[in-house]
């Protein structure tokens, strides 16, 4: 009994509202941005035009654009590896910013290891620092039946106090004006693959790009992705066919502490002189807002993160045209989180869809019944 | 007849006329539906689980809203948008599942969402008064004081109903009462509900035990797959004509099955015990063998150890005290996935929960035990064209409707996604397969199907069943031998079942009798043979 002519599945139909549902979220939030620019701008029109265009109007722009892309592919990948399995592990936050300084612990040594090694390791420390850091909520949930989500909270908080005391503290190159680590080492850094009015993209767009579309395969075909969709959709339904739920929650936590390590490191190996992060980078939130807008698929995380990137070139664009402050980007995001936590928008109009297809398959299937002389509930009762 | 029939019309209190509804996941449950309520009667609404008769209850009651439809209450079309606003109107509602606060006491729980107040102080006093006042009024003594968690079920009930009173609705819809009541409970509240019927309330008895509706309704209406089958004055029908109306045709589930073909023990119990968290000894030293070929059903009120034993043998419990050992392995400190090595198949009892996952597609649901095996996977790496073909083998087997192995469990209804579960436990061709109520509340056809699979196990692939059912007829049925088990204890064991009736089954479940520890004794085969 597979697809039948004619036949539309319920599940198709709630597949199409979730893009719908996207897509008018994105077009609410930006509405909204227009709202607030026509307000208070002076010149509301132009703004509106500068807005929408800005990162395509200059290379440099459209430069800075895949710069800020790169770190945000990482942090929502993560969060797409730990939204599949339902595990709400808050603290990429401070992975992402602890793994900083693990890896620029490594980076900064001179004469360490020749070029791709050297990076290589410091990406290696800076996972063990960001695996470090996913594992204790991940840990507390399941041994002590702790709250995920406010385990991982809280520790985002220590941890910027942490990585406040070692950048003025301990790693501190006391030889510079302001706080920050020693310099990269040249060997440590990444190559820059476009540079334009001084605007260098580095190798980590590419390697975010690579590391997507490797969490897709993950997540999608793979055992381990497999098991954590099973474990995110039924806990019990998982345990019960013999799927080892602590272990999946904790290597999960460990797959996304990866990306976090390596996104970390590309993003200081690539785009900074030091590590120079005295307070997180806020990239993680970005990354909580992107994977719940692609769905949880790492795939459209790239498109997320370019329109997220998008629109905050824009904004700066803005910053410096106008009288409109970056904080506008801010609005937008929030939007876009509330539309897509609001689980019952378009949830009317999607149950019209739903009955009038199951009438309509009802009908269809009446028909069919009538065809071959039985009807419909006989069926039914026999199937 | 048309005088007659013009004075009932007269009262009429409540009409639902077409009702239609479907819910989100495509499901119709109610089609063009049909109401009638007198004043003053019982009114049974009958049909099989899945019939669509708590659908329609909730739609009269505001949960739901219909597609199509309208209610006339009282002469009046109205719109009953939410619960509160059915009160309002008089219509009450006795859930399955009661809706009281464990930790309130009664009179609390009676003037929930309309407490009477001093100012803005809740007025405990005026609360305690009005539940005393109620239940004098309609002969249902409570104690207004006591705690809802320390009343036995059928109080509560009484309770839920004193609070619908409470609230001055003409209406009351019970929704089947009596499923969590015993015996002497369920005559007590016919009592009460005839009582009140004379005092001129409505009352929807919602049920699927036709002896209950027989005994105690005016009126019945039957539902099967969201339609009404048929409207009828009690003492015109017999209960045959019932149950034909509720499934379509005669009912007929008998399986033709040949005598089993015995080998050697598979699963071994011996000495179980087991201790709740409350601290109550809800397995008290069970022994028993289920052989190669055989179907071993057990028998048993719910509640008197079946889910403990069947969740330890599962690995889903700890095996506390005593030996469980499947082909002389034992499963003690072994986890779900290494019982499951074992070749060990399992149906749980609450199939939305451990049996399936809603919101994944039948493949990933079937492919659950064995997504890491070759050929569905290699390295880690799953296979999807091999799981796509082995699930359309499944859904074709079991014969699943379904919009093809992408669809969504969610989208199935119940019969089918057990249909699901089965293709996945039965097909991996189990040594053992624990079943708990494989066919509680799916249409007929899939408790047939599910039936004649079970029973296939046994003939095709030799296959150990331990069979869990509360459908008497079913483990007659379809087992080889049966056990009764009464408060944690095997209470009777019969190896041939040439005889052997529900009412036979039913003294030994009640505690009435016991057979004798030898004849009992019986159950453990490795013992006779040493």
């Amino acid at each position: 009994m597979a697809k039948k002519k004619g036949y539309t599945s319920t599940t198709q139909i709630e597949q199409r509202f979730t893009i719908i549902r996207a897509a008018l979220a994105i077009a609410v939030s930006l509405l909204f941005c227009f709202v607030l620019i026509f307000i208070s701008s002076d010149k509301p029109f132009s703004d509106i035009v500068t807005f929408i265009v800005a990162p395509l109007t200059s290379k440099s722009r459209f430069a800075l654009l895949l710069i800020r892309m790169s770190p945000l592919l990482f942090t929502s990948l993560a969060m797409c590896v730990l939204f599949s399995a339902n595990t709400a592990n808050l603290a990429v936050e401070g992975a992402f910013y602890m793994a900083a300084f693990s890896s620029a612990a490594i980076s900064v040594l001179e004469n360490f290891l020749p070029a791709p090694f050297h990076f290589i390791v410091a990406c290696l420390a800076g996972c063990v620092g960001a695996i470090l850091v996913l594992l204790i909520p991940a840990v507390l949930e399941l041994k002590f039946n702790a709250n995920i989500v406010v385990c991982s909270l809280m520790l985002n908080y220590i941890l910027n106090s942490l990585g406040n005391y070692l950048i003025t503290g301990p790693m501190r190159d006391n030889g510079y004006s302001k706080e920050a680590t020693k310099v990269i080492a040249q060997s440590a850094k990444l190559p820059i693959i476009y540079n334009v009015g001084g605007q260098k993209v580095h190798l980590g767009l590419i390697i975010g790009i690579v590391c997507c579309v490797i969490g897709w395969f993950l997540i999608y075909k793979t055992n381990f992705g497999y098991e954590a969709r099973t474990v995110g959709q039924n806990p019990e339904f998982a345990k019960f066919s013999g799927i080892n739920v602590g272990k999946v929650v904790v290597l999960g936590s460990i797959v996304a502490a990866i990306f976090c390590g390596i996104g970390a490191t590309s993003e200081i190996n690539g785009y900074y002189r030091r590590m120079e992060w005295d307070v997180p980078t806020g990239y993680g939130w970005d990354g909580i807002m992107i994977s719940i807008l692609a769905g949880n698929n790492p795939l459209l995380c790239i498109p997320g993160a370019a329109f997220l990137a998008y629109i905050r070139t824009s904004a700066d664009v803005l910053n410096m045209t106008s009288n409109i402050p970056v904080e506008i980007v801010n609005v937008v995001q929030q939007v876009v989180i509330i539309m897509i936590a609001a689980k019952g928008l378009l949830a009317g109009p999607q149950q019209k869809a739903i009955v009038a297809n199951a009438k309509r398959n009802a009908e269809l299937q009446a028909k069919e019944a009538a065809a071959q002389g039985e009807s419909p509930s006989d069926k039914e009762v026999q199937a | 007849m048309t005088n007659v029939e013009n004075n009932l019309n007269n009262d009429v209190i409540l009409k639902m006329e077409n009702i239609t509804k479907i819910y989100s996941n495509g499901f119709i449950a109610n089609k063009d539906v049909n109401l009638e309520l007198r004043r003053g009667e019982i009114h049974g609404l009958v049909g099989e689980n899945g019939a669509g008769k708590t659908t329609l209850m909730k739609v009269l009651f505001g949960h739901e809203r219909p597609e199509e439809g309208r209610i006339i209450f009282e002469g009046k079309e109205v719109q009953i948008t939410d619960p509160t606003h059915a009160l309002e109107l008089g219509i009450g509602m006795v859930h399955q599942h009661f809706m009281l606060v464990d930790t309130l006491s009664v009179a609390d729980n009676m003037v929930l969402g309309a407490e009477p107040s001093k100012g803005i102080v809740y007025d405990k006093k005026r609360a305690i008064e009005m539940t005393e006042e109620t239940a004098a009024k309609y002969n249902l003594p409570v104690d207004p004081n006591a705690l809802i968690k320390d009343l036995s079920v059928g109080y509560r009930q009484r309770v839920e109903i004193l609070k619908v009173l409470l609230r001055g609705v003409k209406v009351l819809i019970l929704d089947e009462p009596t499923a969590v009541l015993t015996p002497q409970e369920t005559e007590e509240l016919f009592v009460q509900l005839i009582n009140l019927k004379k005092q001129g309330f409505t009352i929807v008895f919602i049920s699927h035990k036709l002896q209950e509706v027989k005994q105690i309704c005016d009126r019945i209406t039957v539902l099967r797959l969201g339609r009404v089958t048929g409207h009828a004055n009690i003492e015109d029908v017999e209960i045959a004509d019932i149950s034909r109306m509720m499934v379509g045709r005669d009912v007929d589930l008998e399986i033709e099955k040949d005598k089993p073909n015995i080998g050697k023990p598979v699963l071994k119990v011996r000495d179980l015990e087991h201790i709740d968290k409350y601290g109550v000894k809800t397995i008290d030293g069970l022994s028993f063998d289920v052989r190669e070929g055989e179907i071993l059903g057990v028998a048993g009120v719910e509640g008197n150890g079946q889910s403990e034993l069947s969740d330890t043998i599962c690995g889903l419990l700890p095996l506390q005290h005593g030996s469980i050992t499947i082909d002389g392995q034992s499963i003690a400190d072994k986890g779900i996935d290494k019982i499951r090595a074992m070749n060990v198949s399992m149906m749980h009892e609450d199939r939305t929960i451990y049996g399936a996952s809603r919101n994944q597609s039948i493949e990933e649901n079937v492919m659950a035990d064995r997504y890491f095996n070759a050929p569905y996977s290699k390295r880690g790496i799953l296979n999807h064209k091999e799981i796509t073909e082995k699930t359309k083998e499944l859904i074709k087997d079991f014969v699943v409707k379904c919009d093809g192995p992408e669809a969504l469990v969610k989208t199935l209804s119940g019969g089918n996604v057990q249909k699901v579960v089965a293709a996945r436990e039965f097909s991996s061709t189990p040594r053992l397969l624990v079943a708990s109520h494989p066919t509680r509340g799916i249409d007929v056809g899939a408790t047939d199907l599910i039936r004649r699979k079970i029973v296939d196990l046994r003939d095709k692939y030799n296959s150990a069943v331990l069979l869990f059912s509360a459908d008497l007829n079913e483990l007659i049925n379809v087992s080889d031998s049966i056990i009764v088990m009464y408060d944690g204890q095997i209470v009777a064991y019969f190896p041939e079942l040439e005889g052997v009736t529900p009412s036979v089954l039913g003294e030994y479940m009640l505690g009435v009798k016991r057979m004798s520890d030898e004849e009992i004794a019986a159950v453990m085969h490795e013992k006779e043979e040493a």
